[in-house]
């Protein structure tokens, strides 16, 4: 508990930070709206296309790319902590799980998801 | 066969030869068959004209003449180096003529600009919008009738224009679909997704998208804007808008003197001013008929490299600077203020330097000149090799800007791109080189030029040229001949002249001393002496500062070159010259009605053509790439907009 | 009374590089940015900031802009979501905060008898922590991006969620090397594996035992930051920006965010392979020539002068990092997202797969 104490207050230090910020900045900075300001600044023409619209599925890829290889990267952690203590074993069964990632990374390369045209 | 007997025998009474009094070679061709003479102009012809190099419009309205238009094609052919005009009447009542956007891809941008400014209309046109003006403007500019004083206000309805797209923003934000945004405003090929954003905003399809770049976007420097259908990071379709800087250089050129319009042509590519300047006086040089001493011209040739060699860095060193190497921008910056120093120690400013005259230069070259622009070239070429060891070896840059704006050979042609982009598609077209002028042929110097007409081909170019021209101005240097440097209306040497204005430099005491002595003659009425008086009034150059105001013959001469009425009045004719800018040919198209001002002035500006083929070379790139593009490109809004 | 200055010491000193590294660092950064960038472009830099006539080389630039960024209007356009527009950079700079809490910038203090570790946070899973603070990084740039209702931003929030996520798996699988060879997620416990020497002469620091893993590292480090050649999501002649719609202290959020993760990802670099606060060669001797008397009232002498030099030995290898991502920034042009994404899953991905292959099997055989 007592070492958490240390957590709690960067995380008053984080809070409170931002909220220096931005609460003197609202306080100290004018405030004066007007019609041209207020619209979305697309290099100085109205915006034509309302943004907010979904998004082309490549994006969706990376994420789920990103996802698989994280959870990966964890299993991974706890075996590289222990890797001495339990010795061959741990060596054979990594190799064969990284070997495993090695594939799938192979064939979502083939199959073109890392192509970024 | 010669041009002229192919075509009278292809085309019979179709085609009239017009006589130039400067040795142009002009056609004058029925309006109703002009895409069938164009058509054999560049597929049959021999030799064949594939380049469509300028498509203007002059109005005869003064002249007296019927019809009242004539829109003129220059056309150039790249086999043997040959230009020919072509010029097709149209009446005031039927402004139509036929398009030639079938033809020459180019001629889309050059005919938009003649409906823009004359009102006349193209038949057969895929998109035929205003260009340089904007859509509320009434009237066509560049007609005579339009007179030169009226004012149009920027704003309809006194409200402010950016009022109008403001609101049909809002309207779609609030979800109604309260639009008012005009859908004529962009071209048909955008229409449909134009539509599309317009009717359904939030959700739209996710496959195509539209979004503005510029004009105060931070790379479309020079202000254009751009309208871009995205799909993703890719650009589908662009289109751009351009005339954010029209000043209407070429109705002020029919207002003042032939000599008042050097101070506009500084101002078209204002990087490289000089070339201009050495364009318009070459133009009017070619009217008058009149050849200019050895050494002006080898002080051109100087002046014109310099000029060159400062583009090229200033477009080297934006580009890198807008993928985000900054550093290189300042090494090439410091090399250009090197050279700019020289500029100013030569002409007296920095930019707007308005140093060639009508028949020579403003000044002699500096006592020390040659040694401190050796110096300068050294700098020059450090700075270059830094910018090689920053950029040309760095794997980031040479990848982004390898096969990205690629330009192929027919598009480029089609388009008549001129300059390193034309060059880096690997036609080795240089105006220097295919029309010689000024001492060109007597300097030794290799054009490079490119293969895959990609960005960093480009870049390579003109990073050659540098080097190139470093080496012109070495050898024109070594070879500049002592000898005068202005010649008169007649061709004849003018002597005795310090041409330089020291007063420019801050050396004043040498004015304040010698006071200007009224002749008596001048006061009272004695208007009959006046003609002895003159000295030559058909003097071309302007006298220096300490003859207008240290001689009564200065003043006398400086008064007659600039009193309504006198200046130099080159005989009536029309020619088109032109000289190689740092981005492409720079021509120059004038008409002189045997008055002392212009009756037209057409700049051909190089960015114009290039950046009417621009969408192009985005196509397929992505967001990214059109940074890169456009800084290769150097577009400078100057010479666009005119 | 004495019960609360030994509190108050020893939480001052675990906070004392955060405390440094938020109100010294960071705002000198921008001063270093600019005036490193003049030094390498022959420019004179930022130097007209002046107080009382004094102006120090520019210093008090920092000090202006930070007072110019909070009078500013804080405007927010129309059709933006405004609640997410406040909290996103709130959000940022949160966890950009957040992140010190595990950095070790020394060894063990001893405060009246009691040792004290110097790092706010001592957690034993300290690697894990990092990459969830890392991890929760993307959202303060992929909301205000988002909740701008601005298409250039939205580009930029989607090019920076896609970098930060793709980096972060060749971050975490290049310290998996790390891990191996210290047989620790826990910095402290890090850093001090990496105090012995090797073959007598070389310190056992990252570098030398992870080379392949430093390299990897360190551009993936750097394209976290969103710096050049990474900042394709900012690209100020591209897209402007993710933040393009924020003004004012919302701007100076991102900003100030932008600087603390490149501090942070100048701590961890060290903290992996430069071997953190470590001070080798030195630390010997200074145990040696310095008695362990107490030292004003709650210190020991030899362990006090230890911690400031290892102090000292931390935040000048922070500044020699940070010195390198900044010579690279003002050298190389930027990256197009296609690159980066390439470098990342192509490049970066299998070469730190193989630096794991090639570190078991030599950990395995040597031990």
């Amino acid at each position: 508990m007592e070492k958490l104490i240390g957590l709690l207050i960067m995380i008053a230090v984080g809070v409170g930070l931002a909220l220096v910020f931005w609460g003197l900045n609202r306080l100290l900075g004018p405030k004066s709206p007007n019609v041209v300001k207020d619209v979305p600044f697309e290099t100085g023409r109205a915006p034509i296309s309302a943004s907010g619209r979904r998004m082309a599925v490549k994006f969706y890829m990376i994420a789920i790319l990103f996802v698989l290889f994280d959870i990966e990267m964890i299993f991974l952690y706890p075996w590289a902590v222990v890797f001495r203590d339990i010795g061959a074993v741990a060596l054979v069964s990594m190799m064969i799980f990284i070997a495993v990632l090695v594939l799938g990374l192979a064939y979502i390369w083939k199959r073109g998801a890392l192509e970024w045209q | 066969m010669l041009m002229k007997d192919q075509l009278l025998e292809q085309f019979g009474d179709a085609v009239q030869v017009e006589e130039s009094a400067v040795g142009d070679e002009v056609y004058v061709v029925d309006r109703t068959r002009i895409t069938e003479v164009c058509q054999f102009m560049r597929d049959q012809a021999e030799p064949n004209f594939s380049i469509l190099m300028d498509l203007t419009a002059v109005d005869y309205l003064k002249l007296n003449h019927k019809p009242r238009f004539a829109v003129i094609y220059h056309l150039f052919s790249l086999s043997n180096n040959q230009r020919v005009r072509i010029k097709a009447y149209v009446p005031e009542n039927d402004p139509i003529i036929a398009s030639v956007t079938h033809l020459w891809a180019g001629a889309n941008w050059y005919e938009r600009e003649v409906w823009d400014m004359f009102g006349i209309k193209f038949k057969g046109h895929p998109d035929l919008r205003r260009i340089l003006m904007y859509d509320e403007f009434k009237g066509h500019p560049l007609r005579k009738d339009y007179p030169f004083s009226k004012r149009q206000p920027l704003v309809r309805n006194d409200k402010p224009y950016i009022d109008k797209e403001i609101d049909a923003y809002l309207h779609r934000v609030s979800g109604s679909n309260g639009t008012q945004k005009t859908i004529e405003n962009v071209p048909l090929s955008m229409q449909e997704a134009m539509k599309k954003a317009l009717s359904d905003s939030g959700s739209q399809s996710e496959t195509s998208f539209l979004m503005n770049m510029g004009p105060s976007h931070p790379a479309m420097h020079g202000v254009i804007h751009l309208l871009l259908e995205l799909d993703g990071e890719y650009v589908k379709n662009t289109d751009i808008g351009i005339g954010y800087l029209h000043r209407a250089f070429e109705k002020e050129s029919e207002v003042g003197k032939w000599s008042h319009v050097f101070p506009y042509t500084d101002r078209l590519n204002y990087v490289s001013p000089l070339i201009n300047n050495v364009a318009y006086a070459m133009a009017v040089e070619r009217l008058l008929g009149i050849d200019i001493t050895e050494r002006a011209k080898y002080i051109r040739v100087i002046m014109s490299e310099i000029s060159r060699i400062c583009d090229h860095l200033t477009c080297v060193a934006a580009s890198g600077m807008e993928l985000g190497a900054m550093t290189v921008f300042l090494y090439l910056i410091q090399a250009r203020e090197e050279l700019w120093s020289l500029v100013e120690e030569i002409t007296g400013a920095r930019l707007t330097v308005s140093y060639i005259r009508i028949g020579g230069v403003k000044g002699d070259l500096t006592a020390g000149f040659a040694d401190r622009c050796r110096a300068a070239l050294k700098e020059t070429r450090k700075q270059v090799g830094e910018c090689h060891k920053l950029l040309t070896r760095n794997r980031i840059f040479v990848d982004r800007v390898t096969g990205t704006g690629v330009v192929s050979k027919e598009d480029a042609l089609s388009y008549g791109f001129t300059g390193p982009v034309l060059r880096s598609t690997g036609i080795n077209y240089d105006v220097r080189k295919a029309n010689p002028y000024l001492v060109y042929d007597q300097l030794d110097f290799d054009v490079p030029y490119g293969e895959n007409g990609d960005n960093f081909d480009r870049y390579l170019c003109r990073l050659e040229e540098i080097e190139q021209s470093c080496r012109i101005i070495e050898q024109a240097l070594e070879k500049i001949p002592k000898g005068e440097l202005n010649v008169d209306y007649e061709g004849k040497i003018l002597t005795g002249h310090q041409m330089a204005d020291s007063g420019k430099f801050g050396k004043t005491k040498e004015l304040l001393k010698s006071q200007a002595l009224t002749d008596p003659t001048l006061s009272g009425n004695s208007a009959n002496n006046r003609l002895n008086i003159f000295p030559d009034n058909k003097r071309v150059v302007l006298p220096a500062k300490e003859q207008t105001y240290g001689s009564i013959e200065g003043v006398m001469n400086h008064f007659m070159l600039i009193m309504d009425g006198y200046g130099i009045q080159p005989p009536p004719g029309e020619t088109y010259v032109s000289n190689e800018g740092a981005n492409g040919e720079l021509g120059f198209f004038v008409v002189s009605s045997g008055e002392d001002h212009a009756y037209r002035v057409r700049c051909r500006p190089p960015c114009f053509a290039l950046m009417s083929g621009f969408h192009k070379m985005l196509q397929g790139d992505q967001v990214a790439d059109i940074i890169a593009s456009f800084g290769t490109i150097n577009m400078i809004a100057g010479e666009l907009d005119r | 009374m004495a019960d609360f200055i030994v509190g108050a010491v020893e939480y001052l000193s675990k906070f004392i590089f955060f405390i440094i590294a938020v109100l010294v660092i960071s705002p000198v950064l921008t001063w270093v940015e600019r005036k490193q960038s003049a030094v390498m472009q022959d420019r004179i830099g930022a130097n007209r900031a002046e107080i009382l006539g004094l102006r120090m080389l520019g210093l008090f630039h920092a000090l202006a802009d930070s007072l110019k960024l909070f009078t500013k209007e804080y405007f927010v356009p129309k059709g933006a979501d405004r609640l997410i527009f406040h909290l996103a950079p709130c959000i940022s700079i949160f966890f950009a905060v957040m992140g010190f809490a595990v950095i070790p910038h020394a060894d063990t203090l001893i405060i009246s008898g009691q040792p004290v570790e110097m790092q706010i946070v001592n957690l034993n899973i300290g690697l894990l922590y990092f990459f969830a603070v890392l991890g929760m990084a993307v959202y303060g740039v992929v909301l205000g991006a988002w909740a701008s209702n601005n298409n250039y931003a939205l580009l930029g929030g989607l090019r920076a969620s896609a970098q930060m996520i793709s980096y972060e798996v060749s971050i975490g699988i290049s310290l998996v090397g790390i891990i191996l060879v210290y047989q620790s997620v826990d910095l402290m416990e890090i850093t001090r594996a990496q105090g012995d020497l090797l073959f007598g002469f070389l310190p056992k620091w990252g570098i030398f035992l992870q080379p392949l893993a430093f390299f990897i590292f360190m551009a993936a480090g750097i394209a976290e930051t969103k710096r050049i050649p990474f900042d394709a999501p900012e690209g100020e002649s591209e897209i402007v920006g993710y933040f393009i719609e924020y003004s004012g202290m919302g701007f100076g959020m991102y900003f100030l965010t932008d600087f603390l993760e490149t501090i942070l990802i100048a701590c961890l670099t060290v903290t992996f392979f430069l071997g953190g606060w470590q001070a080798p060669f030195i630390d010997g001797w200074i145990l040696q020539t310095f008695s362990d008397s107490t030292f004003l009232g709650i210190f020991q002498l030899n362990n006090f002068i230890l911690t400031i030099v290892q102090f000292l030995a931390f935040v000048f290898k922070v500044c020699l990092v940070i010195f390198m991502m900044m010579t690279i920034r003002w050298t190389l042009p930027r990256f197009r997202y296609d690159q980066i994404m390439n470098l990342g899953w192509k490049m970066l991905l299998p070469l730190s797969l193989f630096n794991i292959v090639v570190t078991a099997i030599i950990v395995y055989f040597i031990g």
